[in-house]
């Protein structure tokens, strides 16, 4: 083995090393400038400074990183403590079994983007702009998504033709786009870089035609599409330009067969189509919460509540000519009762169709009751300008809308005033908030956190935010304004685009795996994994090397021991506490996301730590095995210093959280066992907070005697 | 409960077409106004902000009829403060000239213009203090100053009080 040691330019020195002759001994001046050559295959030591710098200039090297600089020479503590911590580094790595290198081949250098609203069309603009090949998945049977049903966007109401038209016009242009409409995804199977996809393409039922509309005049079926009347058998100005037949709606009386100069077929059948991908693009985009439930408000009761879109349609369609409207923000938004959570842009869709009305109607009253207007960034002006122009604003939630006398009446208390209000109206337009599309992210396996999916899993594959090769973009994720919903999609395509050009993609990072010898298949570590990277396959439990991100929670909840995270098994952390700690030291495990940066921080601005504290960099304090408590105890150690993040801040999640669990247990353990329960200590220190670290190991040096 | 029914749509306007109440549209509520004013630490049922809010709402009859419309001080602490750029204190004047106009005029305000026309002063001087003054050494002045009574009359003030 080797033994790497850097003088740090002259600042460490240690004469007279040796550690056995199977350890060969190399001496640097400075690892930073040199370089180093190591076999990809070979186990190394290496010793200098901290570990996260030398992560960067050992990127795909299996090495065990000891920190002489910030724990030993900078703290001036003695040669002795520095040698026992490289013997301890030396038998860590002697007795594990190393990294594994994890590759995934990009098989297939095509796209599928699921969604053909503004963000799905961007995306596949910009992929094809990169010579990708792109499926384009639509499940209406025109383009443009919730958009092309807008009259026009916010903040400037420029008519969505300005962006989305161009947008599917160059998307037609390229022969390398495939576009699915009227398609589903029912199956999907494979992994990052070869997927493949199972389609359902329904019955478009016209096959051939020119356009003429004479099967809308034939057509007996009305139906109510988001405020605007069409019949079953209709058309947009979007792509494709002919007509399409609405069949959960088409009573199939045949009227449209009989009449049609060209070719309707009534009885098409649902056709199969697999399509074979090495990246997908989520752009479902948005769903309406479903505001009948906010029953207050008398959505679906009273004609004349509707929400933004409809009236939107209504208003363009000229449908409706509003005397007097009630806008309510946050119908169902920010109440536990319905969502939880801020839906965004909904403030901006009533300033939006205000200013809509206004411009059509000035004399229109226009109230708009808000509990918090979120105009957030330049969003303010737009905010400014519909105050100026007269629509009155009311900060309160109403409690209800009623009818009297044929009008609505909306009561709300007006918290500018401290008055109560009712306001009667014509019109009362709900600004609800939006939903997930959870059908399809469970179907891809996307991990809804809350509401939301997440959005950035991890960085671990190099650029790629999603490890799964399956992303986000636009609105699906969160709901997001037209601008932002572009920018978004473009930042997921150069992530596509990224993954497609490799042919591999390699991870040198350490990964969770199951023993299967050991395993019971109890599955403890599939609730405990924050990234749903386990899962049972044939009766056995396995660890998706793609999603797992190392945190060790799943290894250190494994009642069999059968669940290990590379280079923090058992063995290698029990060999290190044995090698490294001696009767009455203080042993510290620190997260190495907050709390060992605290020692380093430590280092630099001199804050001294007594000398009888030896540190274990560990992936997360959720790793920290019980069962290493007690070893450290029966060594003799005094006290046992565990460091992670502050609550929510874990880089894994809830690891910490779930430290803080088995701390409560270990200690009654404790307890029962005759053992002060001061010994073991759970902190959350931050990155910065050295001073924190030393009063923390001070008190514990004078507490446990 | 305010009944929105009496609310004037014009009112908000009207205002706004004052000399001084040009900003009052840009209000959002935030209160920085009553919180920096020193009369309604003293005294909270004066509250701009509750003037302008109803005046947006265009409860004209409420907001011209309130007395306590008369106790703003002039201090400008609103008008430093307002994150909107509103001359608070103005569109405060703005809404008094308007209350006179529209015959909201209190009954404070005749005395004390009466007392103007007839001596040109709040205070009527007495001899008392005129001997007063006499003995700190300071000059003597007019009891009367009769060019008031005459800017009234230029400015036929009586007549647009009077309604």
């Amino acid at each position: 083995m080797r033994l790497i040691l850097c003088h740090c330019n002259g600042l460490i020195n240690m004469p007279d090393l040796d550690f056995g002759h199977d350890v060969k001994i190399e001496w640097y001046d400075d690892l930073c400038k040199q370089e180093v050559k190591i076999s990809p295959d070979e186990k190394v030591v290496v010793a200098g400074c901290s570990p996260s710098i030398m992560e960067g200039i050992f990127p795909d090297v299996d090495a065990e990183f000891i920190n002489l600089k910030d724990h030993i020479f900078l703290m001036k503590h003695s040669l002795d403590k520095a040698r026992t911590l490289i013997k301890a580094g030396i038998k860590k790595a002697k007795s594990g079994s190393g990294l594994k290198r994890k590759t995934f081949m990009i098989k297939s250098k095509s796209a599928a983007v699921i969604g053909a609203g503004v963000a799905g069309l961007d995306l596949t603009k910009a992929l094809n702009s990169a010579g990708i090949k792109t499926y384009l998945i639509e499940k209406e049977p025109f383009l443009g998504g919730t958009v092309a049903k807008l009259d026009r966007l916010y903040p400037e109401s420029t008519p969505w033709s300005h962006t989305v038209l161009p947008l599917i016009s160059s998307v037609l242009k390229n022969k390398d786009i495939e576009i699915f409409t009227n398609s589903e995804i029912t199956k999907i199977k494979g992994e990052i870089g070869d997927y493949k996809i199972q389609l359902k393409i329904k019955p478009r039922g016209v096959i051939d035609c020119n356009n003429c509309g004479a099967c809308v005049s034939v057509c007996p079926v009305t139906v109510q599409d988001d405020g605007r009347i069409r019949k079953a058998i209709y058309t947009t100005n979007t792509y494709p330009n002919k007509y399409a037949i609405d069949f959960n709606n088409c009573n199939r009386c045949g009227e449209c067969v009989k009449i049609c100069p060209k070719k309707i077929d009534i009885n098409e059948q649902d056709k199969v189509f697999e399509i074979n991908a090495g990246a997908i693009a989520v752009a479902t985009g948005l769903k309406f919460y479903d505001l009948e439930k906010v029953e207050e408000y008398g959505y679906g009761k009273f004609p004349n509540v509707m929400n933004v879109l409809e009236f939107e349609r209504k208003i363009t369609d000229g449908a409706l000519v509003p005397k007097k409207v009630v806008f309510i923000c946050c119908a169902g938004s920010r109440d536990n009762r319905h969502l939880p959570y801020c839906s965004r842009i909904c403030c901006f869709l009533s300033l939006k169709e205000a200013k809509l009305v206004i411009d059509r109607y000035p004399d229109t009253r226009i109230f708009v009751c808000a509990m918090d207007m979120r105009s957030y960034g330049n969003f303010e002006y737009f905010y400014t300008t519909l105050r100026e122009s007269g629509v009155t604003f009311i900060k309160g939630k109403p409690s209800e809308v009623m009818k009297r006398n044929g009008n609505l009446v909306v009561r709300v208390e007006d918290l500018y005033t401290n008055e109560l209000l009712e306001i009667d109206a014509d019109t009362v337009v709900l600004s609800g908030g939006f939903v997930p599309d959870i059908e399809s992210f469970e179907k891809l396996g996307i991990k809804i956190d809350g509401n939301f999916p997440i959005f950035f899993e991890s960085g671990k594959l190099g650029n790629i935010e999603m490890p799964r090769g399956i992303f986000v973009a636009g609105s699906a994720g969160f709901p997001a304004g037209v601008a932002e919903t572009i920018i978004d999609s473009r930042k997921s395509a150069f992530s596509i685009i990224n993954l497609l050009k490799k042919d591999v993609i390699e991870s040198f990072q350490p990964n969770a795996y199951v023993n299967e010898d050991y395993c019971s298949v109890c599955k403890t570590c599939i609730s405990t994994c924050p990234y749903n990277a386990i899962t049972i396959e044939n009766g056995k439990i396995k660890i998706r090397p793609d999603l797992c991100m190392g945190c060790g929670i799943c290894a250190s909840a494994c009642p069999s021991a059968a669940s290990r995270l590379e280079k923090f098994t058992s063995r290698e952390i029990s060999e290190w506490i044995k090698t490294a700690t001696k009767p009455d030291d203080i042993l510290a495990l620190l997260c190495k996301w907050s709390a060992y940066n605290a020692t380093e921080t430590a280092a630099y601005l001199k804050i001294k730590y007594p000398e009888n504290i030896k540190i274990l960099r560990i992936p997360c304090s959720g790793a920290v095995e019980p069962h290493h408590i007690f070893e450290a105890l029966n060594l003799g150690v005094k006290g046992i210093l565990i460091g992670g993040c502050y609550p929510d801040a874990c880089h894994y999640a809830k690891g910490n959280s779930k430290a803080r669990t088995k701390e409560h247990i270990l200690k009654e353990t404790l307890n029962l066992l005759g053992i002060s329960k001061d010994r073991v200590r759970l902190e959350w220190i931050g990155k910065d907070e050295a001073k924190k670290f030393e009063n923390i190991i001070r008190e514990m040096s004078l507490v446990i005697k | 409960m305010i009944d929105l029914k009496k609310a004037d749509i014009n009112f908000k306007w009207e205002i706004t077409r004052q000399e001084g109440g040009e900003g009052l549209l840009k209000c959002f509520g935030c209160s920085d106004c009553s919180a920096s004013c020193p009369v309604r630490y003293l005294d909270d049922r004066y509250n701009p902000r509750k003037i302008i809010r109803l005046t947006l709402l265009g409860m004209k009859a409420e907001v011209l009829s309130s007395p306590f419309l008369w106790l703003c001080a002039h201090c400008h602490a609103c008008t430093e403060r307002c994150p909107q750029g509103i001359r608070v204190a103005e569109v405060i004047n703005a809404i008094k000239n308007y209350a006179v106009q529209q015959g909201y005029c209190p009954e404070g305000l005749k005395v004390q213009l009466n007392l103007l026309n007839n001596s040109g002063r709040l205070y009527e001087l007495e001899d008392f203090d005129l001997r007063k003054r006499q003995r700190m050494g300071l000059p003597e002045i007019a009891k009367k100053i009769p060019d008031v009574a005459r800017i009234f009359q230029f400015t036929k003030i009586f007549e647009r009080t009077a309604k």
